[in-house]
């Protein structure tokens, strides 16, 4: 016990004392929560979460998932690759409370598949048939996972919007106009009316003319390429997002990954 | 389109006893630790004004104990499984997946899943949802699109028992029983003679007015023979996320011509 610093046993005291206030403070809320009675789940609810985070403008990487080696001076956008995330595995918990590790199976623009590890902090983005921008691992440095591929974590929220709209043109998922209106543009609030698919399905988006009443502006029509879960979104929200261009027009607001 | 939600209902007695079960859990519990945190209070009290230890060491031994304390009154998830109904089995269309378990994967090795789904020819606000597994090294593959067959829980409004196993032409039976179609399979039924081949999908091509949410969609495709096969019938814009053309899909044809030089035919649904 004399072998010990003082000096040590006063830090963990320190830490250990907020940590266990917190501890109390959860079990209290547990119980709490355990008086009101039960109720019956409303399925509709996730669609909430969903648009919530559609009407987010892109992020940087880094803000919802850690992983990969952080390059230094930021990455040129010339070598970030646009992914589609084929398979979502493991999903354990991290140590630290860093976020949840998972193993991404990933499809590259060139067809060629591998495999990245992450750690997410949050899962709503990342999701089997979504957009990923990763940048391949610096030559000379070996991955202590044997990644290849690494998340473009050092891109800015900006950047990553520029990647996103870059990789859906080439799909033909939006056009030069609707790019142009979305990227730095912000979203507002429309109440859907209507959605009526044309017929054209392209990369797992299925392309529709939504009728919606937007505020003081009237009705307004848009048409655009969402993921079945997305039409679902506004469908059950009775809300889709939606921006004006600098000409006028009204465009779907792209759900960027 | 009515953006009105309607009322989740009441709790129903399973849900009820379930609750009663665990606030009879953390009761139990509370009284435990919170009475073995006042008695390492007061020990902590006895041992500093009764002997020449230093408080130092007595704090750290307290608050580790209390902390461990704190943790253990944390009483986690009671999952007991409902019974299986034996209401009908009914067929659904997968609108939505969430995953409910991340970071959490049993013992197995299994994350839960909860899958929304709109039953054929329900309503906007008709949606269920219910609770299905997948292996934390496979993924999940559930998709909006997918048919699952379903049974409803008679006491909960939005809650059902999602069949774990699925068989495509049973769910398709399903479908056409719902939809009002007499399968026009030769006169037989297709669950147990439909033969399934490939074909490629070449176009889709909406009709002209919505029937609720849904629209008379016609998916035409190209057999390995060279024929041409339509299958028509009403589809939310969900569903028609694998119908790109060039996409290769299982189909059941149907006994006669339907528009000139095309037979009807059935696109199997996909299941998880």
């Amino acid at each position: 016990m004399d072998g010990v610093p003082t000096g040590m046993v006063v830090f963990v005291c320190v830490v250990m004392a907020p940590v266990t206030l917190l501890m109390w403070a959860l079990a209290v809320s547990e119980w709490r929560e355990l008086r009101s009675p039960p109720k019956p789940r409303d399925p509709a609810v996730h669609y909430d979460l969903r648009l919530h985070s559609w009407k987010e403008a892109p992020a940087a990487l880094h803000r919802w998932q850690e992983g990969g080696p952080v390059g230094t001076g930021g990455s040129a956008e010339e070598d970030v690759r646009v992914a589609e995330i084929l398979a979502v595995l493991d999903g354990k918990d991290a140590d630290e409370g860093a976020g949840v590790h998972t193993r991404l199976r990933l499809r590259l623009p060139d067809g060629e598949e591998t495999t990245l590890h992450t750690d997410v902090r949050s899962a709503r983005n990342v999701r089997a048939g979504t957009f990923l921008p990763v940048k391949p691992v610096r030559e000379g440095v070996t991955h202590v996972l044997g990644d290849t591929w690494a998340t473009a974590a050092d891109l800015s929220g900006h950047a990553v919007g520029r990647v996103l709209l870059r990789h859906r043109r080439a799909l033909g998922l939006i056009d030069d106009e609707a790019a142009e209106a979305v990227d730095g543009g912000r979203p507002e609030d429309a109440d859907l009316v209507e959605v009526r698919p044309t017929g054209e399905v392209r990369a797992g988006h299925v392309e529709v003319v939504i009728t919606a009443r937007c505020g003081d502006h009237g009705p307004v029509t848009v048409r655009g390429l969402l993921r079945p879960e997305e039409i679902a979104t506004a469908r059950h929200t009775g809300r889709v997002p939606v921006v004006r261009s600098r000409g006028g027009r009204w465009e779907l607001w792209p759900a960027w990954f | 389109m009515s953006t009105h939600r309607p009322d989740v209902g009441e709790p129903d007695a399973f849900m009820l006893a379930e609750h009663a079960r665990q606030v009879r859990r953390m009761r139990v519990r509370r009284r435990t630790t919170l009475s073995s945190a006042a008695l390492t209070v007061a020990v902590a009290v006895a041992v500093w004004t009764g002997t020449d230890l230093s408080w130092l060491w007595i704090l750290l031994s307290a608050l580790s104990v209390l902390l461990v304390l704190a943790c253990a009154s944390h009483l986690g998830p009671q999952d007991s499984e409902r019974p299986v109904p034996d209401t009908p089995v009914e067929a659904a269309v997968v609108v939505g997946v969430e995953i409910i378990s991340w970071g959490r994967a049993d013992r197995d090795g299994f994350h839960d899943v909860r899958v929304i789904a709109r039953p054929i020819g329900s309503d906007t606000g008709q949606l269920v949802y219910g609770h299905l597994r997948f292996h934390a090294d496979r993924g999940c593959r559930i998709t909006a699109g997918m048919l699952v067959g379903f049974r409803r829980h008679p006491t909960m409004r939005y809650l059902v028992h999602v069949e774990p196993h699925h068989d495509p032409l049973a769910l398709l039976a399903l479908r056409d029983a719902a939809e009002g179609v007499v399968p026009d399979r030769g006169g037989a039924d297709a669950a147990v003679t439909g033969v399934v081949e490939e074909a490629t999908v070449e176009s889709v091509v909406i009709g002209d007015r919505p029937d609720g949410d849904r629209w008379a969609t016609t998916v035409t495709l190209r057999a390995a023979d060279g024929a041409l096969l339509t299958d028509s019938r009403p589809r939310l814009p969900e569903e028609l996320g694998g119908f790109e053309p060039g996409r290769r899909v299982p189909v059941v044809r149907g006994g006669h011509a339907h528009l000139a030089g095309r037979t009807r035919c059935a696109v199997l649904p996909r299941t998880p």
